[in-house]
């Protein structure tokens, strides 16, 4: 029988496993340190302490971040690119720009490249913007240079990328092709195949990318999965994509790139379903752990996608949700420069970690601070399981901000954490105003293992209405990953004006584009049954180069299309232009849904927690420590309503209800916090 | 110790900052103009009642302080007592203004109480088209009354309600009517936003400790500035480089300066460049200021935001008349003098300063090409920015085929993007391997780009440093290619450019040369796995390493 659904999400420093029993509908979690030589063993070792039935786990879901981290330390394969002959040097030239926070480095080195230039062949071959070909594709010169690239440079991965690729494949599928026929064992990925859109730098940077990594992930899941046999598993295997939906180990491995945000999926098809299930429309959900918070929204149901994703200086043409990382987190290091206190991004990390680890930090981080304030408890840190010492963390905030400034302990520790929240505060203004969004209009969402910690003092400097906490916050990525679909995309590039004579073509492509994709999908998932397919269509006025993604739906016409193109386009910009706007690319996404755990009850928790206990917290309004309660989750009854100050903790997290703040728990397990009504004239 | 906590100037001065960043992002969202929108042709600041610079947000490198100046003037020239709550004051009149025509300033002021001004918001941006003489871009005007529409520094929205005559002759002047009323809406909305962000600020904290924050701050970040100086040797230093030509006659154009740092001052003449000249190649003195407070800031606040305060130690000096302090009628229109005297400060400073980099391409060796698409029928106007090489330092090889050095966030355009939207068919894009200046560290290379019209194209090559090379140091050398056009390449009417407008036909070539930046020290110490490495990746060929 399967009874349990099994995820884990693999972090900096813990692999966070959870366990779904749907005959009791309650969780279990685990955690278990990762080992970063080999990221799969951290996996297995953890499927190992469990020690659950493996037989009777039905689905196993994975969030990885192992290809993301490939890129990041320059440790994937070593590519060959296959181009047009005369255009070697695009994936080098880029697009020659620096990012804003290089500007003013003038001495600026550049990064070591993915793809050495001994390592790009040119052949002959040529496509126009039409999709004409020009001058054929010199297939034996594509076979010379595969040899040269295998054998002599030793790649183990070739991405080819052709000029105008988008508006025909030929040459690509030719080429991918010989190279099959020729090399069954390399890794191939071609950029009109893989991303059939329009700007050749991007394109090739994103089929570079997916070969970069594509034999690292493959062996990566080749092990796990392995593994999972030998232990006895016999269910379906998934990982998270960069869109919050699920895909299987084989498509990820054909396709790695749709896996590069993987890692933080979890928590916004977490976010995702939590919006639906408690109807909130807009969510701006925060996930904070040691290092950084990743800020994300929701609006009216729905990831927000990121305009144009990068990963390092990369750009990837990939339908990816638009997550911000700010360096604010457990571990933020507070310093002074001259006459300012700052805070992160700099991180103490896991090693050391915040001073009240002792294991021989002496930076005062922002734990240390909550600490020093009683917004954490130190009695229940990681569930009992890791000893915290006060005294420590009184110590680094004394040495390095109290005594400097010549203020008590407890003005620097609340100082601390005020600087680190009126700059978050700031950076997600920021972010949504970009959007033309306002914080007020949105529902918090706190989760992560600080997410709970900062998440009221947030909201009240956000303005915002209601912050919500969901149970279990500290593995709630993991958890999330349960909630998710398998979902799939694909792009076709169109580059046709909207008129009445286009949108025939325009809609026969997308017709095309459905088909191939469901067959594709179902080919790929041996699943049976009609997924559920949603069209969109990146659409701008023409002179533009940024497009906008406008949902394209059976019924359209071209009235229709444009009207809603220039809606969209009045509701982010503020304005919209009496110009003709084109369809530069379609995408369609299939979702095939999976069972989801039954969360409609309280989720028990497996771990034993203590009673209500007295508990000392600062009251930040008067500067002074007042005596309160400190109350674990599992003592909050449906119904009631508490009213700060004081504190709520499980064994994974904190949460500090401040003077002035209410909250209460629905029968999910899932906490709202609101604003205490203001009685007249009275404090 | 100031007045303000080490907490609470760090939150206010980070909430200024946040301002500035909301207006940043308020004016690319609802800008109409791909010059704002894409190149991030703008400025931003925040100042106050005494138009000291609070907070910046910038699009473009160099436009760091470029309002500054500005506001200095509008402050001069202004009756401040005649200003209201809700009033915009524009201005692009260059010699009050630090900018071409094109660019144009709006000023608000910002009544917390409805009492006094208590601080100044500024925004300048790139107009699509304020009447000059030509459409597009200017290359060859002689006045100033060429170059467009004169607002001097006028308010166009009194009281919070536009001036709708005013705005008519401004429009009737545009060939892009709609197109400036968006931008216009979109710098509007950029103050307004400021407006909110600086109430929202002062209502929190309350007017004197907001005050005495800003005070503070400016202390923090000129003593930051004081130490980054202190590092910084002491005495008097020049150099000088050519500007091709004015675009009038074929005059190589001398530009100068002489650096000397003090404990407390850093002090950059340019009077010993040539006078003012005929074509549109003089710069603003506000220009002036804000190219040297850019090289300024990476020398000693690259890393953090500036205020005030870090350019206090700052002394600009051109004489009026000088070709770096235009005065009335000089044509201004070009703004690729303040971008090859860029590095001028660097040229001075680097044999004494041992970690600044060695000259780079030294220009914007762009093009633009407009005509009808062969295929299409429709009008086109495109322009790329082309990547140079930059120079290398003490520690490391120059970087490969980057914008200049004063605009590095702006992007070259796709090919796809070129190809599908005009005339120009691609045949090669291309490093060019040798053009980066031998040294013991090499420079950045360059980029060759040949593009074959396949219909009638009018083409602008944009280059103001073809005639002369760039310099390294310590036997470094500079690159071997310099900025240049070829037009007809291999034909008889071959010809090489710098800054020249062409009608090419269908079948007719041109290629683009980008030149590399300069090597630092003797090329024989260069690490022969550098080498082996350049030469096995075809970045030199083995006998340049010689």
């Amino acid at each position: 029988m399967s009874r349990f659904k099994l995820a884990i999400d693999i972090g900096g420093t813990f692999v966070d496993l959870v366990i779904y029993d749907q005959k009791t509908k309650s969780l279990s979690h685990f955690k278990v340190p990762t080992t970063p030589t080999n990221p799969a063993q951290a996996v297995l070792d953890g499927v190992d302490s469990i020690q659950f039935p493996l037989s009777e786990i039905s689905d196993f879901m994975h969030g990885t971040t192992l290809g993301l981290n490939a890129i990041l330390e320059r440790k994937g394969a070593n590519v060959g690119i296959i181009t047009n002959k005369g255009f070697e040097d695009i994936f080098l030239i880029a697009r020659g720009s620096l990012n804003f926070a290089d500007m003013y480095r003038f001495d600026f080195q550049q990064p070591p490249t993915l793809v050495r230039r001994s390592n790009i062949r040119g052949v002959s071959g040529r496509i126009n913007f039409l999709g004409e070909e020009i001058l054929p594709l010199d297939e034996k010169a594509v076979l010379a240079a595969a040899y040269e690239l295998v054998n002599s440079a030793g790649c183990q991965a070739i991405a080819i990328n052709f000029l105008h690729s988008y508006a025909n494949t030929k040459h690509e599928e030719i080429a991918v092709n010989l190279l099959k026929e020729n090399y069954p064992e390399l890794a191939i990925s071609a950029g009109g195949l893989l991303a059939n859109e329009y700007r050749e730098y991007e394109r090739t940077s994103t089929t570079v990318l997916d070969s970069y990594i594509k034999p690292v992930l493959k062996n990566y899941l080749q092990h796990l999965k392995l593994g999972m046999q030998e232990k006895g598993f016999d269910g379906k295997y998934y990982v998270m994509n960069s869109a919050g939906g699920a895909l299987t180990f084989e498509m990820a491995a054909a396709k790695p790139i749709s896996t590069i945000f993987s890692g933080p999926a979890g928590g916004v098809s977490g976010a995702l379903d939590l919006a639906k299930i408690m109807k909130k429309k807009n969510l701006l959900s925060i996930d904070v752990g040691g290092t950084s918070l990743d800020a994300n929204l929701i609006l009216d149901f729905e990831p927000v996608d990121v305009f144009e994703a990068y990963v390092d200086h990369f750009p990837v043409l990939q339908p990816i949700f638009d997550l911000r990382t700010l360096g604010a987190g457990g571990g933020s290091i507070a310093k002074i420069d001259n006459k300012l206190l700052t805070v992160g991004p700099e991180s103490a990390g896991a090693e050391p970690g915040p001073a009240c680890y002792g294991r021989g930090g002496t930076e005062a981080t922002l734990t240390d601070a909550a600490l020093h304030l009683g917004y954490i408890t130190a009695s229940n840190f990681m569930g009992g399981k890791m000893e915290v010492a006060d005294s420590l963390a009184k110590q680094a905030i004394d040495f390095n901000i109290a005594t400097p400034l010549q203020i008590d302990t407890a003005e620097a520790a609340s100082s601390i954490i005020k600087v680190l929240i009126s700059k978050t505060a700031s950076s997600i203004k920021e972010m949504m105003l970009e959007r033309g969004l306002d914080p007020r209009d949105f529902t918090l969402l706190a989760f992560g293992g600080c997410g709970p910690l900062i998440g009221p003092m947030l909201f009240d400097e956000l303005e915002m209405s209601e912050l919500v906490v969901p149970p279990l916050p500290s593995v709630f990525s993991a958890l999330g990953m349960m909630t998710s679909d398998l979902s799939f995309t694909q792009s076709a590039s169109v580059l046709k004006k909207i008129d009445s004579q286009n949108f025939q073509e325009i809609t026969v492509k997308a017709n095309e584009l459905e088909l191939k994709a469901t067959r594709e999908l179902l080919e790929k998932t041996k699943e049976i049954g009609q997924p559920i397919s949603s069209m969109t269509a990146r659409v701008r006025f023409v002179g533009q180069e940024h497009t906008l993604s406008v949902p394209f739906t059976d019924g359209d016409s071209s009235e229709s299309l444009f009207t809603r193109f220039t809606e969209l386009h009045q509701d982010r910009f503020g304005h919209s232009f009496s110009l003709e706007a084109e369809v530069v690319s379609l995408i369609i996404k299939l979702t095939l849904e999976k069972e989801k755990p039954d969360l409609s009850q309280s989720l028990k928790s497996s771990s034993d927690l203590a009673s209500v206990e007295s508990h000392r917290m600062f009251n930040d309004e008067k500067s002074v420590f007042v005596e309160t309660k400190k109350i674990p989750v599992h003592h909050l009854e449906i119904g009631e309503s508490y009213v700060g100050p004081c504190l709520i903790y499980d064994e994974g997290s904190s949460m500090p209800l401040l003077k002035g703040q209410t909250l209460s728990i629905d029968e999910r397990g899932i906490i709202t916090l609101r604003r205490c009504e203001v009685k007249n004239g009275k404090d | 110790m100031g007045k303000t906590s080490a907490a609470d100037l760090e939150i206010i001065s980070g909430l200024f900052l946040s301002a500035a960043e909301q207006m940043r992002r308020t004016l690319v969202r609802t800008a109409f103009n791909a010059v704002i929108y894409e190149v991030l042709d703008f400025g931003i600041s925040i100042a106050d009642s005494k138009g000291r610079m609070v907070a910046e947000a910038a699009g473009i490198t160099s436009f760091i302080g470029a309002n500054d100046y500005a506001l200095k003037t509008l402050l001069e020239k202004l009756d401040l007592n005649s200003l209201r709550p809700g009033d915009v004051v524009m201005l692009n009149y260059p010699y009050w203004n630090s900018a071409h025509a094109s660019d144009a300033l709006l000023m608000s002021p910002v009544f917390i109480d409805n009492k006094d001004i208590d601080m100044f918001l500024c925004v300048r941006a790139h107009w699509l088209d304020l009447g000059a003489k030509d459409a597009g871009y200017v290359i060859d005007s002689t006045d100033i009354h060429q170059e467009g529409i004169i607002i001097p520094g006028v308010r166009i929205i009194k009281e919070g309600k536009l001036d709708e005559d005013l705005w008519k002759v401004l429009t009737f002047n545009s060939r892009l009517p709609e197109a400036i009323e968006g931008d216009f809406g979109a710098q509007v909305a950029c103050l307004r936003t400021g407006e909110r962000c600086l109430k929202e600020i002062f209502s929190k904290f309350g007017k004197s400790k907001v005050l005495d924050a800003i005070e503070d701050f400016f202390e923090h970040s000129h003593q930051k500035t004081l130490a980054a100086l202190s590092q910084l040797p002491k005495g008097t230093w020049s150099a000088s480089d050519w500007l091709d030509d004015d675009g009038i006659s074929d005059d190589m154009i001398k530009m100068a300066v002489k650096v000397s740092i003090t404990d407390s001052e850093f002090i950059v003449d340019y009077n010993e460049s040539s006078l003012q000249v005929a074509g549109p190649v003089n710069s603003p003195y506000g220009g002036t200021v804000s190219m040297a407070k850019t090289y300024f800031k990476f020398l000693t606040s690259r890393d953090s935001p500036s205020n005030h305060g870090n350019y206090i130690p700052l002394e600009v000096k051109a004489d009026p008349g000088n070709l770096f302090h235009a005065i009335y009628p000089a044509a201004t229109y070009m703004p690729w003098t303040d971008m090859v005297a860029f590095e001028l400060i660097a040229k001075a400073l680097a044999p004494v300063v041992d970690w600044l980099p060695m000259s780079s391409g030294s220009d914007e060796p762009g093009f633009m090409a407009v005509g009808k698409h062969y295929h299409t029928g429709q009008s086109f106007v495109v322009s790329n920015n082309e990547g140079i090489g930059w120079g290398a330092t003490r520690n490391h090889d120059g970087s490969t085929a980057l914008q200049h050095p004063s605009t590095s966030t702006v992007r070259n355009t796709p090919i796809e993007v070129l190809e599908r939207q005009a005339n120009l068919f691609h045949e090669e894009l291309t490093l060019i391997p040798d053009s980066g200046g031998l040294g013991q560290y090499r420079g950045g290379l360059g980029v060759r780009r040949k593009v074959s019209m396949t219909g009638e194209t009018e083409v602008i090559s944009m280059k103001k440093k073809s005639k002369t090379v760039g310099w390294g140091l310590d036997g470094g050398q500079p690159s071997s290619i310099k900025n240049h056009m070829v037009l007809r390449p291999n034909t008889p009417e071959e010809k090489k450019v710098g800054m020249y407008r062409e009608t090419l036909q269908a079948g007719e070539a041109f290629i683009n040369f980008s030149a590399g930046g300069a090597g630092w020290g003797d090329p024989a110490n260069r690490d022969p796995d550098a080498i082996a490495e350049d030469i096995q990746d075809g970045l030199c060929r083995p006998m340049s390493n010689i």
